[in-house]
């Protein structure tokens, strides 16, 4: 979890869309410490000898509501509005590190860490929500069933969780070892812990997590 | 009311008034003028709101409108973390149709779900192009 000892790497991070770097560098140290708004997660490599910032995420809750109070046929199908929801925020690989599956690997990582809120947080949590930023983004957040909600851009997107946390869920390996409590969740927890920073969990060589990084 | 409101309130009805007149209005059409004056003053919040600035040009001319409000508003845009996620209707019904679709995740979406599951997972090895920065 991105903290103040990270400022350093900040620095260097390189996308092609400047609102993400701006955010990264202005805004996500800001907003955990001072305005309690959201989140922020490191990747961060030491593949090279030093440590480089590769990719990072930031989750916040957010509800999700109707802008205009006409009523519509299918509402029943609804569940009342405000739709309580995890916002994916920010979603950003180095663009020097792209193309090598580390996008994917922080989408599992925030839907994982949204999974464990939602099962056994103490709050409740409908939707997964993100605005994707270009259709790049939209394409690959559409291979993870995420659905578009709008036409433009940035294009707001959602899964809907409840299938994902239900007791009953169908029948599918993933479901079910995320529904079982014991051993497969901790299990899940360990691999959770991985990006969080835990001292215990094992980093990849070359890889490691926030605050497994030396002093 | 103190005198400072008193002063104050004296000259925003003075300028109330000079605008009303430059806008062609009647004195028995103050409510008109408020009312015209709101419509316009959203306007430019909701510009403000999006990230937007707000210039007026004319030829080589331009002046921006500047206000420290607006500013503040454009800066929370641009941080673009939002607690309320505001819907239109056409996007409620999308959202409709999706939860009443049912689970049926993607071949990708499985994956990650089992990936998420799976206690050895690690992140893939990485190469930096372009060499050190």
């Amino acid at each position: 979890m991105l903290d103040r000892r990270h400022r350093p790497l900040l620095r260097d991070f390189r996308n092609q869309h400047e609102s993400l770097v701006d955010y990264l560098k202005r805004y996500a140290l800001r907003h955990p410490e001072k305005d309690l708004l959201a989140r922020t997660f490191l990747a961060i490599d030491v593949s090279s000898g030093r440590e480089r910032l590769a990719g990072y995420f930031t989750l916040a809750t957010a509800s999700v509501e109707r802008s205009s109070l006409s009523p519509i046929p299918p509402l029943d199908r609804l569940p009342r509005f405000p739709i309580p929801a995890v916002l994916l925020a920010r979603l950003a690989v180095d663009e020097r590190a792209q193309g090598q599956g580390l996008g994917r690997f922080l989408f599992e990582e925030a839907l994982g860490l949204t999974l464990q809120l939602a099962r056994t947080g103490p709050v409740a949590f409908r939707l997964f929500v993100t605005d994707a930023i270009d259709e790049t983004a939209a394409r690959f957040y559409d291979r993870f069933g995420l659905a578009r909600l709008g036409e433009g851009y940035p294009c707001r997107m959602v899964l809907d969780l409840k299938p994902l946390v239900r007791r009953r869920a169908p029948l599918d390996t993933a479901v079910r070892s995320l529904r079982i409590p014991g051993p497969k969740i901790s299990a899940t927890r360990r691999a959770l812990r991985a990006i969080r920073g835990d001292r215990q969990a094992t980093p990849e060589p070359g890889m490691t997590s926030s605050s497994s990084r030396k002093r | 009311m103190s005198r400072f409101q008193a002063q104050s309130n004296a000259v925003l009805d003075e300028e109330l008034d000079r605008l009303r007149e430059r806008l062609g209005l009647r004195q028995n059409q103050r409510a008109d003028l408020l009312r015209e004056i709101a419509l316009l003053a959203s306007w430019v919040v909701r510009q403000a709101e999006a990230g937007r600035s707000i210039e007026a040009r004319r030829g080589r001319d331009v002046e921006a409108l500047e206000s420290p409000l607006l500013d503040r508003l454009r800066q929370r845009g641009r941080a673009g973390i939002v607690g309320r996620i505001e819907l239109t209707d056409l996007e409620v019904e999308r959202l409709a149709e999706v939860l009443d679709r049912g689970f049926s995740p993607t071949p990708a979406l499985r994956k990650v779900l089992s990936r998420i599951a799976e206690p050895r997972r690690r992140p893939p090895k990485l190469r930096f192009k372009g060499g050190a920065a």
